[in-house]
């Protein structure tokens, strides 16, 4: 007895001894907070990929291959000091550290970059994801499959696309923080918090992949001045391909759709008399109607905002009264914006508000035998009347009453 | 015979919560997805009813033989020889059990912690947690499953209720599912029957109730909160991550307590939280396990020896554990014996329940 | 039935004594003889020419008699003028029969208080060494004893180890005869009992064992005393020898009995039914059974408003999880899991961390066996240098080591957390262990990451619900799950909703505390209709 306890005592001594096998301090690891992707121009520019990931080019059936050009965004340990004191005076260039690789996948991309250097590739804090619009548009299966397998990546980082090439907009310097990944995701993080974007990060985007009868959406920017981003909108898509972009305004009516609060967009609107009301929308909600009438689905969204007066030019004449006619006059405008927005995602064949998932939770038998497949429904998506109505309310005017 | 160390029904029911609450709350969801689809809540409602039949006829024999364990009683109805040898075939899936669920456990820790870390030191290291405890007090066992139950629920709640927010009603829609068969459905419920139905453990712990004759009371309000948080966590994940994703991932749970972000950034994510108390979940489920084995063989050697039973059991039972060659083998074996263990044991206790019957068997009031 | 008496079947067995003093045994069984001279002369071979032996020899009524007495443990004066004086007084004594002298001294002459006969010799030899006078007459075969002991006491002091803020002042001192009192003096009750044993062969350390009698549980006080009567050992120094002889299990890195230096924590743990040991020549009281409860509350949370204790609780365990977890938690997501914490805080953490030679582990673990070395050298130090001491330990261990770029600054700011959250816990042994605790954490978070974090939690966890003390669970009253007891657990609640004893030591009387007062209350003196109760 006392023995086998002896025994199983000295066993694990040994483990100890040879244990620490995921060990990798800090300083040991490469720590990726952003990566962009782009296309190699293989003429354009001279990247030969070495032979790290193997690929039998007969086995690969002669797929057309695309080679991915992948940047990295390393932070560099010694560069950022510790404490407010050290932030500011650090610009960014030096302590990030950009590397910059190629490769067939994302894999043999990690693979090409793993050989590169000598710290561990570590995703765990990878903040962004910034995708050209050429990749995104060829589609981006191949590149969730790794992240979503990869342990490490946190589904709370954001994908984004870029308009331009994607390694510009990791190279964006902002002054005041240190690593430019980690201001690109609070930007995008704030204007979740403001109303301005919905909560797509990687998780819910790669949820929207998969469901059938939905799309997903992708914020997507553009680069200001080297130092900067700009969210220029959504990119929608279609399946893992992406098929059009929104302006900032009709993300506020996709966020309208969706019922995403807090509202964060405004909305000029002009009375007879000349006055122009600046609205912004502080509450959404929606409700989708869907019938099916002849076999063909019909679905009636009606949006209620509730709004607060930012603004006034011209007149100085709010009133019981006027408020009435502004609502009015602001729904009236909505109206024809939301479905002017609606007929865009129909004729680009993309779903983003998830028309399909919800006709196939209503009427599964009407799925099973009209649409089945997603192609299917896509043409029945194209075709399909969907009605928006819009409806403000404004509830507060600010600090002035007038 | 009167024992000293007593279990009170509080600590009865908890035992039953956590046993159920275990390993497979991680991959749970996607169990029943596969094979019931959307209707997955419904056919884990329908699971658990068929499950809370053979609680019913547990507590009922439990009741009737207030004095005597599972293999005491198995023994007084069949016989000695009959009632040993189906006892030691109900161990013996108990000592499969552990090493696979074990196996379970390793491969999650490999998959989504360490990397790196051999598989033999996650196994040796949960089975020598489970090996090194007193099992010659009933009471110990109770107290370490009442100790780590708010444990194992307060980090689980803490991952569902945020993902509250990300819920979309049309995963959930319709609720009988997308062209969903009869077996289909049925097959569902059984994975969720199979996993929720490890409560037998009662059946050794209650002689050592306070009050024996009071354990149904208790029992069903163990499997009520057990398999409410199984409930809950299977409409949680369909709702939000749809039917689809959930065939996608290996662990849904895990990447639900992924998305999961705190405020106040004191941790980054919530699932390191989530996986040590994952791993208090996955120890009082195998120690239950452990408890019924080690009991077990002691009772039908009628000796008390607990502690050199416990570390025979860790060599075999590691084993065990070692011998799927990947994960999707270790899947497969658990359904198998799951449901296996699962059919088998609810016909042998409404056999069970009629013989006593038939043969007026009755435990002796003490 | 009850939980007390089960782990301890071993101390039944047959004793195995451990040799007596020779000198004792010889003179077992011999009395003093008629002939003062002989009996001087024994002692004398005894005593031999020990410096603070003492035979004066004198007349009473014209007989010859000695006193002997070792002088270094009498009051001299009260010798001389309780029992030379009276007896030289004496010039014209009825001696005509010899064997009723001792008793007409002692009724009719002797002034002293404490005044016993003896016949015994090895009695005599041993009061001699308890620090008693004896006087022997010529021609009688008996001697007289008085008691006339002088101890050399330190006054009642605030104690060291549990300073409170509110609260008395006064803690134990080494002699057992004034903690005695210190105890009386708060329970004035003819049902407080205090049982004395004595506990070693050589050093025959009174031992007491005290306990109200109408609500310590018998089979627990049985216990006690049973385990006490079965220490063999030539010598008890302090209470810490008996500690470590009656608890449960002694491979345990946890305290299963409590220690404490303040009377009123006696007190108020005799009134929960728990029992108390007062050891002669120890300024500490053990008190048993304890729970882990015990080793985070103070007497003080008693005596402040229940809301604000409640709160102060709830941090002094957080104080103890962060000096048990903190600095392997430190190690485990540094350098395992670096995803677990916020980017930016990697980021800082990085940059801190740039330059030091060792890993994270490493770098822990030596700060935390420098913190270890520090505190104890500061505890054993004389106080003079203690200024010193600190200069270099903040100086040198603190700045300059983060200077020489030797460890980062985060890791001196968490091992600097984890040893003030130590220093939080009232429970010097408990805090002690908790902090021992944390290397074999920091080792298994060192080399197994999350894993061997979480299985070393486990294991002391499973470990501290296992363990009993006196049959009582020592995680008590949470892990049995008690909700009446636990009222007085982690938060304390108010004192009229303790009625009951704790549950879990099965105390034979239960209620303690009455309703509150406001309901009896009738008068509200501001109030105009003269002070009537009100309506609602």
């Amino acid at each position: 007895m006392k023995k086998i306890s002896w025994l199983i005592l000295l066993l694990m001594a040994s483990l100890f001894l040879s244990g620490c096998w995921d060990r990798y301090d800090l300083e040991e690891r490469a720590n990726i907070l952003g990566i962009a992707i782009d296309v190699v121009d293989e003429e354009a520019e001279n990247f030969t990929i070495p032979e790290i990931t193997y690929r039998d080019k007969d086995t690969l059936a002669g797929e057309e291959e695309n080679i991915y050009k992948l940047t990295a965004q390393l932070a560099v340990p010694g560069k950022i000091k510790l404490g407010p004191e050290g932030g500011g005076n650090n610009t960014s260039d030096k302590t990030a550290w950009v590397v910059q690789t190629a490769g067939f996948s994302m894999k043999d991309a990690m693979a090409n970059l793993q050989q590169q250097l000598a710290e561990k590739l570590y995703l765990g804090h990878l903040q962004i994801i910034i995708i050209n619009e050429d990749v995104a548009k060829i589609g981006l299966d191949d590149i969730n499959d790794f992240l979503k397998r990869e342990y490490e990546v946190r589904r709370t980082a954001w994908m984004v696309v870029s308009t331009g090439k994607a390694e510009d907009v990791l190279r964006a310097a902002p002054p005041i923080e240190t690593v430019p990944s980690l201001y690109l995701s609070d930007t995008l993080e704030n204007a979740l918090r403001f109303g301005k974007l919905p909560r797509e990060y990687l998780g819910k985007f790669w949820i929207d992949l998969a469901d059938i009868g939905i799309d997903g959406v992708l914020p997507y920017v553009k680069l200001i001045e080297q130092e900067r981003i700009l969210v220029n909108g959504l990119a929608f898509f279609k399946h893992d391909k992406m098929a059009g972009s929104m302006t900032p305004f009709e993300i506020g009516v996709f966020l309208g759709m969706k019922e995403k609060n807090p509202g964060g967009y405004g909305m000029a609107v002009s009375t007879d008399d000349g006055g122009v009301y600046i609205l912004e929308s502080y509450q959404r909600d929606s409700n989708i109607e869907l019938k099916i009438k002849n076999d063909v689905p019909i679905a009636s969204i009606t949006v209620e905002i509730e709004a607060n007066v930012e603004e006034q030019s011209n007149v100085k004449n709010i009133t019981n009264r006027k408020i009435k006619e502004i609502e009015e006059e602001a729904s009236n405008v909505a109206t024809k914006k939301y479905n002017k927005v609606v007929k865009k995602w129909q004729e680009s064949e993309s779903d983003v508000i998830g028309i399909g998932a919800r006709v196939r939770a209503k009427y599964p038998e009407y799925w099973q035998q009209e649409v089945k497949t997603t192609d299917k429904w896509a043409e029945i998506y194209k075709q399909m009347t969907i009605e928006v109505n819009v409806k403000f309310e404004i509830i507060r005017t600010g600090m002035e009453f007038k | 015979m009167k024992h000293s160390d007593s279990v009170t029904s509080v600590q009865f029911a908890i035992i039953i919560a956590g046993t159920i609450l275990g390993v497979s709350i991680l991959a749970l969801p996607r169990f029943v997805i596969e094979e019931a689809g959307n209707a997955a809540p419904l056919a884990s409602v329908v699971g658990m009813i068929i499950s809370f039949i053979g609680l019913l006829g547990l507590l009922y024999l439990g009741k009737r033989f207030p004095n005597q364990t599972f293999i005491g009683y198995s023994k007084t109805i069949l016989g000695k020889l009959f009632g040993n040898f189906i006892m030691v075939l109900f161990l013996l899936v108990a000592l499969v059990l552990i090493g696979l669920e074990t196996r379970q456990f390793a491969e999650v820790l490999v998959g989504g912690l360490l990397p790196d870390t051999p598989i033999h030191f996650s196994i040796f290291a949960m089975l020598f947690l489970c090996s090194v405890i007193n099992f010659s007090n009933v009471s110990t066992f109770a107290y370490i499953h009442f100790f780590y139950f708010p444990l194992i629920i307060i980090p689980l709640l803490i991952v569902l209720l945020p993902s509250f927010k990300d819920i979309e009603y049309y995963h959930l829609l319709p609720i009988t599912g997308h062209e969903i068969s009869l077996t289909e459905f049925m097959s569902g419920a059984i994975v969720i029957m199979a996993a929720v139905s490890n409560y037998y453990i009662l059946s050794m712990v209650i002689p050592y109730l306070k009050n024996p004759k009071k354990c149904v009371t208790p029992g069903i309000w163990g499997f009520l909160i057990g398999t409410f948080f199984v409930l809950f966590l299977v409409t949680i994940s369909l709702a939000v991550f749809g039917e689809m994703k959930i065939l996608e991932m290996l662990w849904s749970t895990l990447v639900l307590a992924r998305m999961v972000e705190v405020p106040g950034e004191i941790l980054a994510r919530i699932d390191a939280i989530f996986i040590i108390s994952w791993i208090f979940a996955v120890f009082t489920t195998l120690l239950s396990y452990y408890f019924i084995f080690v009991r077990g063989v002691a009772e039908i050697f009628s000796t008390k020896k607990y502690r050199l039973i416990s570390f025979i059991a860790l060599p075999i039972a590691f084993f065990i554990a070692l011998f799927p060659r990947d994960i999707f083998d270790v899947y497969s074996y658990l359904r198998v014996f799951w449901t296996g263990s699962v059919m088998f044991y609810f016909v042998y206790v409404f056999f069970l329940m009629v013989i006593a019957k038939v043969r007026r068997k009755k435990g002796s009031v003490g | 039935m009850s939980p007390f008496f089960r782990k301890r079947t071993k101390s039944e067995q047959p004793k195995q004594t451990i040799p007596k003093s020779e000198i004792m045994i010889e003179n077992e069984d011999k009395r003093i003889t008629s002939n003062l001279k002989s009996n001087i002369e024994h002692f004398h071979k005894i005593f031999k020419n020990d410096m603070d032996f003492l035979i004066r020899e004198f007349h009473v009524g014209g007989k010859s008699a000695a006193l002997l007495c070792l002088t270094s443990l009498v009051e001299r004066e009260e010798v001389e003028r309780d029992i030379i004086q009276p007896l030289q007084e004496q010039t014209n004594l009825n001696m005509t029969i010899i064997s009723s002298i001792p008793t007409i001294l002692e009724k009719d002459i002797l002034y002293h208080a404490d005044v016993q006969k003896e016949k015994n010799l090895s009695t005599l030899i041993q009061s001699i060494t308890l620090g008693k006078v004896i006087v022997l007459l010529e021609g009688v075969e008996e001697a007289i004893l008085f008691d006339a002991i002088r101890q050399e006491k330190r006054a009642i002091d605030q104690p060291e180890t549990e300073r409170v803020v509110r609260g008395p002042k006064d803690g134990f001192i080494e002699q057992i005869s004034t903690n005695v009192a210190l105890l009386r003096y708060r329970l004035p009750v003819p049902e407080f009992r205090i049982e004395k044993t004595e506990v070693g062969t050589r050093t025959r350390t009174k031992v007491a064992v005290c306990f109200l009698e109408d609500i310590a549980n018998d089979t627990l006080l049985k216990e006690v005393k049973t385990r006490i009567d079965a220490i063999q050992i030539d010598g008890v120094l302090d209470a810490g020898y008996i500690e470590q002889f009656i608890q449960d299990n002694p491979w345990s890195p946890f305290p299963q009995i409590q220690n404490t230096e303040r009377p009123d924590k006696v007190v108020g743990n005799l009134l929960e039914g728990r029992v108390a040991i007062l050891v002669e020549g120890s300024p500490f009281a053990l008190i048993a059974p304890a729970t882990f409860n015990q080793f985070y509350q103070t007497s003080e949370d008693y005596y402040d408003r229940w809301l604000i204790t409640s709160a102060i609780r709830t941090i002094r365990i957080l104080a103890l999880i962060f000096s048990l977890t903190f600095s392997s938690f430190y190690v485990t997501v540094l350098s395992f899991h670096p995803e677990l914490i916020p980017s930016g805080f990697v980021v800082a953490a990085s940059s801190g961390r740039h330059g030091v030679p060792f890993p994270v582990f490493v770098e822990v673990l030596l700060m935390e066996i420098a913190m270890e070395i520090l505190r104890e050298a500061t505890i054993r130090m004389p106080q003079q240098v203690g200024g010193a001491l600190s200069i270099v330990g903040v100086l040198v261990v603190g700045q300059a080591a983060v200077q020489a770029g030797f460890v980062s600054p985060i890791t001196v700011v968490i091992i600097a957390l984890s040893t003030i959250g130590s220093f939080a816990t009232p429970s010097y042994n408990a805090a002690t262990s908790f902090r021992m605790l944390r290397f074999p954490l920091i080792i298994l978070a060192g080399t197994f990451g999350l894993l061997g974090l979480a299985v070393g939690i486990v294991l002391i966890l499973n470990h501290m619900i296992g363990l009993r003390s006196f049959g009582v669970p020592f995680m008590s009253p949470i892990s049995p799950g008690d909700a009446s007891s636990n009222k007085d657990s982690i938060i304390r609640a108010p004192l009229n909703w303790l009625k009951a004893r704790p549950k879990e030591i099965n105390p034979k009387n239960k209620k303690r505390v009455g309703g509150r007062v406001k309901d009896k209350a009738e008068h509200n003196f501001l109030s105009k209709d003269g002070g009537k109760p009100d309506e609602t």
